[in-house]
C-alpha cells in the first residue's frame, strides 16, 4: 500500500483497521524525508530513534485494542522552535544551534498522547523572523526550496513545515504564525494551513517571539486534516458537519494582484458563490498593520533582549536580522501602549463585522512563490491588512490551495473567522475543498 | 564608529538618491537621530559603516510608521487590549 500522499484521515483509518503497520509507515516517511528532505532544506533534524520507538508503541497498543484516535501511528514534523526532549531545538538560528531541552513542548506532548509519531524537526526562518529578514535564505538550514519549483522559496517562517507537507515527507506538520508564517507557506507550497485563535493552543515549550501574537497550528493536505490535528493539540472539538455559511468577500485585502492570481481567485469566488451566501465587505481603515508590527517588534526585542544585549544577534545569517533587534529595542513604551489601545478599538470593529458574516475570504497572497534571491523588503513590501488585522486580533484563519499559475505554482485562498470560531473557518475550507481538487495535486519531487 | 559628520553625509547621499539630484535630502527627525545615537553609543562597536547606514534607514522607516500611528485618534478612556 502506498501511503505517501494520503491524507491524515485516510492514513489513520488504514492504521486503525490494521491494514498497515505504523512501523512501516514511519520507516517509509523517514526514508523519504532523509532522501528528499535534505535536497529541500526542509528539516533541521530527523528524530529517527524517537520515531521508531513511538511507531512501535503505536503498533503494540493498536494490536492490543488500545486505539487512541485518528492520529495514532501517523507521522508528523514539528517546527524547530518546539522543544523535543533529546534533540536539538535550534530556533533556526546559529546562536542556538546546539540548544537542547530536557522536556517536550506541550504540543508535542499532546501529539504523543494522541499516538502521533514525531519523525523530525522542521526547518524554519531564524527566530521565526523576529529580528526581521530580507531573504528566504535566513535559516540555519539554508533556504527551504519549494517542492513545486526548487528555484522558488517556500515562504516563512514555517518554511520547512510547508516543504515537508507539500513534498509528502510527512502527512502533517506543526507550524507557528505571528504574522503570516502559516498562511504564507501554505499558499506558496499548495497545502492547507490553519492558524488557530490566539491562546487556543498552548505555547509552553515553544520559542516566544511575540507573547501576545504567537499561535501554533497544523499544516496538512486538507482542511479536514487540520481540524483533526487541532483537536489533538487543543480543547477544540472538531466535527466535520455541513454549515450554512455567510461569507464576506474582502474587497480591500490586496492592492496589486498578479494576473494569474486574479484569475485563480476569481474562479475560487465563483465556487463559493455557487455553494454559499457571499457578500462583499471592506475591512476598516486604520493603522492596524503599523500597530501590529510595533507590537511584534517590541515584544520580540524583549523576548530576545539577552541576544541583542550580548551582541550575539550579529551571528544571525540575514543582514536585516543582524540589526533589527537593535532598532526595535528603541521603540518607546508609549508607542507600544498606543498600539495596544488601537488593538482594543480594532477588536471591537472586527467583532461587529462578524455579526454580519461567519467568515471573511480573500486570496491568501497577491503573488505566487518568489525566487530564493528575492529581496523581501523591496519586492514583497505590499500591505497585508487582513493578515495584520487577523493576527493582531488573534483571529483564526486557514489557507487552502485554490489553483495554479501558468508556471505551475500554487495559489491559496484564505478564510478568517471570529475569535474561537474555528468551526466556521474549517467549514468554509471544507466546503471549498469538497468542490475543488487543487489540494490533491502533487508536486514533481523525485521519489 | 561613523562620525556625526559622516552620518549626515550618508543621509544626504541617501536622500539625494531617493529624491533626485539637486533636491534637498529629507530632514532627520530629532527622535530618529536620538535613537540612532543611542544604538551607536551602546553597541556601535558591533557595526560596520554599511550597517550603520542600514540602521539609520530602518529607524527612518520605523519613525514614518510611528508618526502615522500616533496621529490615529484615541480617547483617554481607550484602554490597552487585554
Amino acid at each position: 500500500m502506498n501511503v505517501v500522499g494520503m491524507s491524515v484521515r485516510e492514513l489513520g483509518e488504514h492504521i486503525r483497521k490494521r491494514e498497515i503497520s505504523p512501523v512501516e509507515v514511519a520507516q517509509t516517511f523517514l526514508d523519504r524525508s532523509d532522501r528528499i528532505g535534505s535536497k529541500l532544506n526542509a528539516y533541521a533534524t530527523l528524530t529517527r530513534e524517537r520515531a521508531m520507538n513511538e511507531a512501535r508503541l503505536a503498533e503494540s497498543e493498536i494490536a492490543a485494542g488500545r486505539y487512541r484516535g485518528p492520529l495514532h501511528g501517523v507521522p508528523y514534523a514539528a517546527k524547530d522552535l518546539l522543544a523535543a526532549k533529546g534533540y536539538p531545538t535550534t530556533w533556526g538560528a546559529r546562536p542556538f544551534a546546539k540548544q537542547m531541552f530536557d522536556y517536550d513542548a506541550a504540543v508535542i506532548r499532546s501529539l504523543h498522547e494522541a499516538g502521533a509519531v514525531l519523525i523530525g524537526k522542521a526547518a524554519m526562518i531564524e527566530l521565526a523572523g523576529g529580528m526581521g529578514y530580507r531573504y528566504g535564505t535566513a535559516s540555519l538550514q539554508g533556504g527551504a526550496k519549494n517542492p513545486w519549483n526548487e528555484a522558488c522559496w517556500t515562504c516563512g517562517s514555517s518554511s520547512g513545515s510547508g516543504a515537508i507537507v507539500a513534498a509528502m515527507l510527512a502527512p502533517f506538520a506543526i507550524g507557528t504564525e505571528t504574522w503570516g508564517s502559516i498562511v504564507c507557506p501554505s499558499a506558496y507550497c499548495g497545502v492547507s494551513g490553519l492558524r488557530p485563535t490566539y491562546d487556543r493552543v498552548s505555547r509552553e515549550g515553544a520559542m516566544a517571539l511575540s507573547y501576545s501574537m504567537d499561535k501554533i497550528g497544523p499544516m496538512a493536505r486538507t482542511a479536514d486534516d487540520c481540524g483533526i490535528v487541532l483537536s489533538a493539540i487543543s480543547s477544540f472539538k472538531y466535527a466535520r458537519a455541513p454549515h450554512a455559511l455567510r461569507i464576506g468577500w474582502v474587497t480591500n485585502a490586496w492592492k496589486d494582484v498578479q494576473p494569474d492570481i486574479q484569475r485563480i481567485t476569481s474562479d475560487a469566488l465563483n465556487v463559493l458563490r455557487a455553494h454559499a451566501k457571499v457578500e462583499e465587505i471592506a475591512l476598516p481603515e486604520g493603522p492596524w498593520e503599523i500597530a501590529a508590527g510595533t507590537t511584534i517588534s517590541v515584544e520580540g526585542a524583549s523576548a530576545f533582549d539577552s541576544l541583542i544585549e550580548s551582541g550575539r544577534v550579529s551571528e544571525l545569517i540575514d543582514p536585516a536580522g543582524k540589526l533589527g533587534g537593535y532598532v526595535n529595542s528603541t521603540i518607546s513604551g508609549a508607542d507600544y501602549v498606543r498600539a495596544q489601545r488601537i488593538r482594543t478599538l480594532l477588536k471591537a470593529k472586527m467583532a461587529d463585522m462578524f455579526k454580519q458574516v461567519d467568515v471573511l475570504a480573500a486570496a491568501s497572497l497577491p503573488v505566487a512563490a518568489t525566487t530564493m534571491e528575492t529581496n523581501l523588503e523591496t519586492e514583497l513590501a505590499f500591505s497585508d491588512p487582513l493578515g495584520g488585522i487577523g493576527n493582531f486580533c488573534g483571529l483564526p484563519a486557514i489557507s487552502v490551495p485554490s489553483g495554479f499559475t501558468s508556471k505551475g505554482l500554487p495559489a491559496g485562498i484564505q478564510f478568517v473567522g471570529a475569535a474561537n470560531d474555528e468551526d466556521a473557518v474549517l467549514a468554509a475550507a471544507n466546503l471549498f475543498q469538497s468542490h475543488t481538487s487543487w489540494h490533491m495535486r502533487q508536486p514533481p519531487v523525485s521519489s | 564608529m561613523i562620525t556625526r559628520r559622516d552620518f549626515f553625509v550618508t543621509t544626504a547621499v541617501a536622500g539625494v538618491a531617493a529624491t533626485g539630484v539637486g533636491q534637498a535630502p529629507p530632514p532627520v527627525p530629532p527622535e530618529a537621530l536620538a535613537r540612532y545615537e543611542w544604538i551607536l553609543r551602546k553597541w556601535g562597536a558591533n557595526f560596520t559603516d554599511e550597517q550603520k547606514v542600514d540602521i539609520m534607514r530602518m529607524i527612518m522607516d520605523n519613525e514614518r510608521s510611528l508618526v502615522t500611528m500616533r496621529a490615529f485618534p484615541l480617547s483617554n478612556g481607550t484602554e490597552p487590549a487585554k
